[in-house]
């Protein structure tokens, strides 16, 4: 549906917790307290990005918004797409998608099901990657332009296509697709958003040591 | 020869070991492959270590339906060994 607002947010870890713990609904503290560690980390971040993200989305397109209600984010299994709620109400009409990275960020895009066929967002820590490894996961065409590029800003590069196509597979709901068949060379050029047949995507550099992509697909006729 | 399945056990092992710079001690069949890999990047460095190790090329939407330690045992014993 033309004109509805999308949302995205990006979290990051906090050395106090409590904050975020004190939004967590019953069911969701259920959850943490079963995890330990970084992943305990990660999936407190991915569920504050979401809960941002929808605070938002309500924020911009309902009437009714309330900054007390409660948002919450369910999945049902690990191979599930995650559901939103508010006050307890399954918001059928919404599409979600959450990220987080080795503990740090956490990345969250919601948007109408009525525009878009999905909506994906990843975020990755800036990284090194053996020619190889490129090779591996990008088309022949973004590989040469990766190899021509100074050696300065080949492992922005290298992160932006993974991040990009991480972002995309899961816009199409964990897509059977190989990365290296879906070409995110387009959208290098134009972090700020760029559009290409049905995809939408952007991408930026954050902190000066991580990548957010968020792209969305919106082939509905 | 044919290779036992403790012997498939523990090349898959040793291989998700060295990826991700994990004891191999501590690796469990019940692990969640999620749960050992550090993101998606070295999710994915794993499915290359094993393409490589077996002179495979895993067909993706089948690796994608790969959730355990034990599943990957069992996918290499069914595509590489024809077990």
């Amino acid at each position: 549906m033309p004109g509805l607002h999308e949302s995205h947010s990006q979290v990051e870890v906090v050395a106090d917790t409590e904050t975020y713990l004190a939004e967590l609904s019953t069911a969701e503290m259920a959850t943490y307290v079963t995890y330990t560690g970084v992943k305990k980390v990660n999936w407190l971040l991915g569920r504050m990005a979401g809960k941002r993200a929808l605070q938002d989305y309500f924020c911009h397109n309902s009437p009714d918004y309330s900054a007390t209600a409660l948002y919450e984010i369910r999945v049902a299994a690990a191979s599930e797409l995650p559901s939103c709620f508010v006050n307890g109400v399954e918001q059928t009409d919404l599409l979600l998608s959450l990220s987080h990275t080795k503990g740090r960020y956490g990345a969250a895009v919601v948007a109408s099901a009525t525009a878009y066929m999905g909506v994906g967002i990843d975020i990755e820590i800036i990284r090194d990657f053996a020619p190889a490894m490129v090779e591996s996961f990008c088309t022949a065409a973004e590989y040469q332009y990766w190899l021509l590029l100074p050696a300065t800003k080949q492992a922005v590069v290298a992160t932006a296509f993974w991040t990009l196509k991480e972002a995309y597979m899961k816009a199409l709901h964990g897509t059977k697709y190989h990365p290296r068949h879906f070409d995110s060379l387009c959208f290098i050029s134009n972090p700020t958003g760029g559009v290409v047949g049905n995809i939408k995507a952007k991408w930026t550099i954050i902190e000066k040591n991580s990548i957010l992509a968020v792209l969305y697909n919106n082939n509905i006729s | 020869m044919s290779t036992s399945a403790d012997e498939i056990n523990d090349e898959v092992k040793t291989i998700i070991a060295r990826v991700c710079t994990l004891p191999k001690e501590t690796i469990k069949d019940s692990d969640l492959i999620d749960s050992l890999s550090a993101d998606s990047i070295q999710l994915f460095e794993l499915l290359l270590a094993f393409e490589k190790f077996y002179e495979i090329e895993a067909a993706y939407d089948d690796v994608l339906k790969l959730e355990t330690v034990g599943d990957i045992v069992a996918y290499v014993s069914r595509v590489v060994y024809k077990q």
